[in-house]
């Protein structure tokens, strides 16, 4: 919408256009849910023998090396193509968290398999009564000499009952004030006696999530991640970069798109009051990407985002949220139903998208505790 | 999310932010509301001194030769004090008769405007026909002489400048004239804005057309281009004008005490402003992405942004008001200039929903 592709750009963007077309199976494409480990990891390791699975990760681990455009051009047309979501805790989270803190044995260990594919990873952060207080966490970690044994419940694991490893916050000391100052960050081995997962159903009927069990887990000195704990900071550390993603305009484009499709099938797209409404959100999203755009020159020049990047996410979600209420507005009488509808060459569903987009305002940091951090740390607000 | 600015860019804004100051800043705009068109002619001649008009106009037509992003950052600051002249127009207007230098006439009427010795507001109307409006160009004696006949309506301070840049209809076309205040056949019907700076209804009636800034022929659309920057303008000034109502209400936030503490620290309130702040810097950021793509602006882009822009200038200036309470209200506190400022720009050439349909329009 605001850039042209460099000559060089606009050759990878044609490669990479031409080699998805050629390669990403047709069953794969348009779906709102993840699909399946059985389905979707060999796409998953297809990108990654591409080279293309990391673009952002240095060349030294594995990664393209790519610079920010050709990493954005790559996401650009795999959203074009409606590609699936990837499992993407690793290559997106504990990758780079790794390079930055772990250790040289921890690098060799486990950066080649997330790129491979061969391991999935899952996020350990939120707890049943540690959400929004994430620091308020209470699974505990006891240092046993020369391993820690592990015991509490994790809540929120993305394909918890998938993984192969999860990463995870943990209370190293229960006395420390405050009280981010005693949780550490360490891996486990999701194999390990004393495990359970437990699959949660989503509002779309979707069992992405999980809720993880820990009883006497025994996790070796050697997956700590940073300092002993240090672990808070670890997290917190790359946050910034990640908001860049989430504020992308493009899964509100993606909506967009179905909003077309929807409206030209039922005729719809001649009601101007309809018309009307679709212009109003079309320039939300173009200043939410000319948003998205002003982060990417920011990062090009090496600068930090700083914490009022986050009225990014406000904005994103908005506007994600705002697009599924008019995809359902556009699908009239069928706006309650489960199965996709007709709509010329491909069926679209609008249901299970406006459901999924619920949580849009609440991972990740709910919009309102954003809010109050925005008040506090930007605005200088009191209390 | 700063703005990233070279320092060449900092210096400016900087300078002009001296200069508004200087001048008397928001108190000094209060005492000129509704007198003499709301603004002050030798403050204007001033900001030409300082060679604010000459932003857009190359160096060899004696300007600065900058672009859209200069333009963004001169406006944004003059909004923030809610400066009444039209620099906007100055600006805008220069650059648009820079194009038809080559003319005598013109190149001293350009080289007035630049200078802040002359003043020339461009009438443009809202251009869609709406209300009957229209001015249509056409050719007497044997077409020797050429003659408007029409009307247009929402031009800014037209009793107190010294010409206008007049869009008109010709022959297949979309001619853009010049027009001398004192042309005969041109009346004037000023009336009021609670900006404090008076709209007026221009009407032509056989009258004897100026210097032709540019013809059907020419090989950009100019009436087009001039309008599509005048909305970048307003938009820039609509930045400035909410960052500044925030600014000030959240200073307010945390010195104004309820219930014994200050009422910034109540969550309502704090999530109010930081929905305004995100506002602002989701319109600042789609403002200097647009700055960015250059002086050749497309015209479903500028009407996005004027769109944007108006919508989140009106919310945060009443959410402003609403959160000064009671004193927010009041005719002496200066958050309410900053409600009405937006009211002005926001319709200044055309509303939100007028651009939204424009933008829907170009869009297909």
């Amino acid at each position: 919408m605001f850039r042209k592709d460099s000559p060089i750009d606009a050759d990878f963007r044609a490669e990479v256009r031409g080699w998805l077309e050629a390669n990403l199976p047709h069953d794969l494409r348009g779906k709102t849910a993840r699909p399946h480990p059985p389905e979707i990891m060999p796409w998953y390791k297809a990108l990654s023998r591409r080279g293309w699975i990391a673009p952002h990760w240095p060349k030294e681990h594995g990664g393209m090396g790519a610079t920010l455009a050709q990493q954005i051009i790559i996401s650009e047309e795999l959203a074009r193509l409606s590609a699936p979501h990837l499992p993407v805790q690793g290559v997106n989270h504990l990758g780079p968290i790794l390079m930055k803190y772990g250790t040289p044995g921890q690098k060799a260990q486990h950066l080649p398999k997330i790129i491979s594919g061969d391991v999935i990873w899952a996020q350990g952060y939120s707890e049943p009564g540690a959400g929004s207080d994430l620091a308020s966490l209470t699974t505990r970690a006891d240092d046993k000499g020369d391993h820690f044994v592990v015991n509490g419940q994790k809540i929120w694991q993305t394909w918890g009952h998938y993984a192969d490893w999860m990463f995870m916050l943990v209370r190293t000391d229960a006395a420390a004030t405050p009280k981010h100052a005693g949780i550490s960050f360490m891996l486990v081995d999701l194999k390990t006696p004393g495990i359970k997962a437990r699959p949660i159903m989503n509002i779309a009927d979707d069992d992405e999530f999980a809720q993880m069990f820990l009883d006497d887990v025994v996790v070796p000195k050697e997956n700590l991640v940073g300092p002993l704990n240090g672990g808070w900071k670890v997290a917190n550390d790359l946050l910034a970069h990640e908001r860049l993603g989430t504020s992308s305009p493009q899964h509100t484009m993606e909506v967009l798109a179905r909003i077309e499709r929807v409206s030209t099938a039922n005729g719809k797209a001649a009601d101007p009051v309809f018309r009307d409404k679709l212009a109003a959100l079309r320039i939300k999203v173009t200043a939410q990407a000319a948003m998205f755009w002003h982060a990417v020159d920011i990062i090009a020049t090496g600068q930090p985002l700083g914490p009022s990047s986050s009225t990014m996410k406000l904005v994103a979600t908005d506007n994600l949220q705002a697009a599924t209420d008019l995809l359902i507005e556009a699908a009239g009488a069928h706006g309650a139903d489960a199965e996709r509808l007709e709509t010329g060459s491909e069926p679209t569903d609008v249901t299970q998208i406006f459901l999924q987009s619920r949580r849009a305002t609440i991972y990740g940091g709910s919009s309102e505790i954003q809010r109050n951090v925005l008040a506090k740390r930007v605005l200088g607000l009191p209390g | 999310m700063d703005l990233l600015l070279t320092d060449e860019q900092r210096l400016l804004q900087d300078s002009v932010a001296k200069m508004l100051a200087q001048a008397g800043g928001v108190k000094r705009t209060r005492g000129l509301r509704g007198k003499d068109g709301g603004f002050d002619r030798a403050v204007h001649e001033r900001m030409g001194q300082e060679g604010w008009f000459g932003l857009l106009v190359s160096p060899e037509s004696g300007g600065l030769g900058m672009g859209l992003s200069e333009l963004g950052l001169v406006l944004m600051e003059a909004g923030k004090v809610l400066a009444p002249e039209p620099i906007a127009a100055a600006t805008i207007s220069a650059y648009a008769l820079s194009h038809g230098a080559s003319n005598p006439e013109l190149a001293q009427v350009s080289s007035g405007i630049v200078e802040g010795r002359t003043l020339v507001i461009p009438a443009l109307g809202l251009g869609d026909g709406s209300r009957g409006e229209g001015i249509k160009a056409s050719t007497a004696n044997g077409g020797k002489t050429r003659r408007l006949d029409g009307n247009c309506d929402g031009v800014p301070m037209a009793a107190y400048c010294d010409g206008y840049l007049v869009a008109a209809e010709g022959a297949g076309g979309a001619p853009l004239f010049y027009v001398p205040k004192a042309a005969k056949g041109l009346s004037i019907a000023s009336r009021p804005t609670v900006d404090g700076r008076p709209f007026a209804r221009l009407t032509f009636e056989n009258l004897t057309a100026g210097a032709l800034v540019t013809g059907p022929d020419a090989g950009i659309d100019l009436q087009r281009r001039l309008r599509d920057l005048l909305l970048f303008a307003q938009a820039a000034e609509l930045v400035g004008v909410m960052s500044a109502a925030l600014d000030i209400t959240v200073e307010y936030l945390k010195t104004r005490k309820q219930f014994g503490k200050a009422i910034g620290s109540f969550q309502a309130l704090q999530h109010r402003a930081v929905d305004d702040f995100a506002k602002i810097v989701s319109a600042r950021s789609f403002l200097f992405q647009v700055a960015a793509q250059g002086i050749d602006i497309s015209s479903s882009m500028a009407s996005a942004l004027k769109a944007h822009a108006s919508a989140e200038a009106l919310d945060v200036c009443k959410s402003a008001i609403q959160m000064h309470g009671g004193i927010g209200f009041t005719e002496e506190c200066d958050i309410g200039l900053y409600l009405k400022r937006a009211m002005w720009l926001s319709v200044w050439l055309g509303n939100e929903a007028h651009h939204r349909a424009r933008y829907a329009a170009l869009m297909g």
